[in-house]
């Protein structure tokens, strides 16, 4: 229970800073249009090819956001070297992790929520139709970045060169879930729930439980000094 | 590696269909062979460095990502050349090619981040950790990228019928493969000891003549 709380007292914090600033949402947000215009402008989207590259273009911008706003995580500790008094609090030092994992992922998936009108006007993706579906894959999808994205944060924060590495350390430890979210979301799209759209569905729930376990259990090797 | 070299070359029959070409094969496939030996190496050597603290551990998994890195690029390069006579095309999003590629960019990464560090403690530290996520995020790009990519499958899955004698030519070259990389990994590991001891001395006197 009070590692419960802990966890609980660390996402609030992060929260009610993320509610006064608004800065990593609203930047994550607006960057994610922008690669929505990129994407238009660079494919020339339109026609029949818009439902079979929709879910690519949706979860690609989504992945960058990810990386933008996750690199940011551990700044606020920095000042007034705030990191110092997290670590002398007592107990498990795993209660940072959750709290921040918690905090990115509802910041995270508050963004999906902000771009996916934009997303379903853009693409003239009828989205009223698959609501409940798209708000599950979003969540699931968003968890994943995060649980290894959180790891790599504070790998990257203590990274001389942390701006350029994190993209290059995270990208390719989120190649599997962006395939199996795109996958899943293209099967919304049409409406098509067979096999591999359920495998691909579990393959992200053991990602997800793989790298929460892992990271949570490496966290403490990092956060030492 | 010679006597290797010489049973792939001489020793083993012409593939009927492919030609030649097909003795690629020779070094293709035990260089993959060594990549994923490697990898689990970094792995082992990052758990056991995380868990006793000792250096070697940790230089062990260094050498063995650069020495994985280096095999890794020899089966991606070995593969094209060997695909586009045979498949036409240099590259194709098939599971395996996409998984060692996926790898490579992670190991890849791996090295660069640890190139451009100072602070050894906090290196090491850092390091074992990507060491073992890395390892744990291979099999998830394989299952991931095998459901993408099902209808691609181009790589004979298990129990090939070969020829014997392409048989004992292509575990010669396993064989020899296996004794470069363990002396490899080796020399690796002994370099990077007397890199140690270099910058140590090279402290020292910098302290000396401060003084």
């Amino acid at each position: 229970m009070i590692f419960l709380r802990r966890v609980l007292i660390i996402f609030f914090k992060d929260l009610r800073m993320e509610w006064r600033t608004k800065q990593r949402v609203i930047t994550m947000a607006f960057f994610s249009l922008l690669t929505l215009l990129v994407f238009n402008f660079s494919l020339k989207i339109g026609g029949a090819v818009l439902h079979e590259i929709g879910a690519g273009v949706l979860w690609s911008t989504l992945l960058f956001a990810n990386l933008l706003g996750i690199g940011r995580i551990f700044d606020a500790e920095k000042e007034n070297r705030a990191i110092d008094a997290l670590l002398i609090t007592p107990g498990d030092r795993s209660a940072i992790y959750f709290g921040k994992l918690l905090a990115h992922f509802v910041s995270l998936f508050l963004v999906c929520l902000l771009v996916l009108p934009f997303f379903c006007i853009f693409f003239s993706i009828p989205f009223e139709m698959y609501l409940l579906p798209l708000f599950g894959i979003l969540a699931l999808g968003s968890l994943c970045f995060t649980c290894v994205g959180t790891l790599y944060a504070l790998v990257s924060y203590n990274l001389r060169l942390r701006e350029l590495m994190l993209p290059v350390l995270l990208l390719p430890m989120l190649m599997p879930a962006l395939i199996s979210t795109v996958e899943v979301t293209n099967r919304i799209f049409s409406s098509s729930y067979d096999d591999i759209f359920w495998t691909h569905l579990k393959m992200l729930l053991v990602f997800a439980i793989i790298f929460v376990t892992v990271s949570h259990m490496l966290f403490e090797y990092l956060i030492e000094e | 590696m010679v006597n290797a070299l010489a049973t792939i070359l001489l020793y083993a029959p012409t593939e009927s269909v492919m030609g030649d070409t097909q003795r690629i094969f020779y070094f293709h496939v035990p260089a993959a062979v060594n990549t994923f030996i490697c990898f689990f190496i970094v792995f082992v050597g990052s758990i056991q460095f995380l868990r006793t603290r000792e250096a070697y551990w940790d230089k062990l998994a260094l050498s063995a990502a650069e020495i994985g890195v280096v095999f890794c690029l020899i089966v991606l390069i070995t593969g094209p050349l060997w695909a586009k006579p045979i498949w036409g095309v240099y590259w194709r999003w098939e599971p395996r090619l996409t998984t060692v590629l996926i790898m490579f960019t992670n190991y890849g990464a791996y090295l660069i981040m640890r190139a451009h560090e100072n602070n050894l403690d906090r290196i090491q530290r850092i390091a074992s950790v990507i060491g073992i996520v890395a390892f744990l995020n291979v099999p998830l790009v394989y299952f991931a990228v095998d459901l993408w990519a099902a209808d691609q499958q181009l790589h004979p899955q298990r129990n090939v019928e070969i020829d014997p004698k392409m048989r004992i030519a292509l575990y010669t070259s396993f064989a020899a493969h296996i004794v470069l990389l363990t002396f490899l990994i080796l020399h690796r590991i002994h370099l990077h000891q007397i890199q140690e001891t270099v910058l140590l001395l090279r402290n020292r006197v910098h302290k000396q003549i401060d003084r």
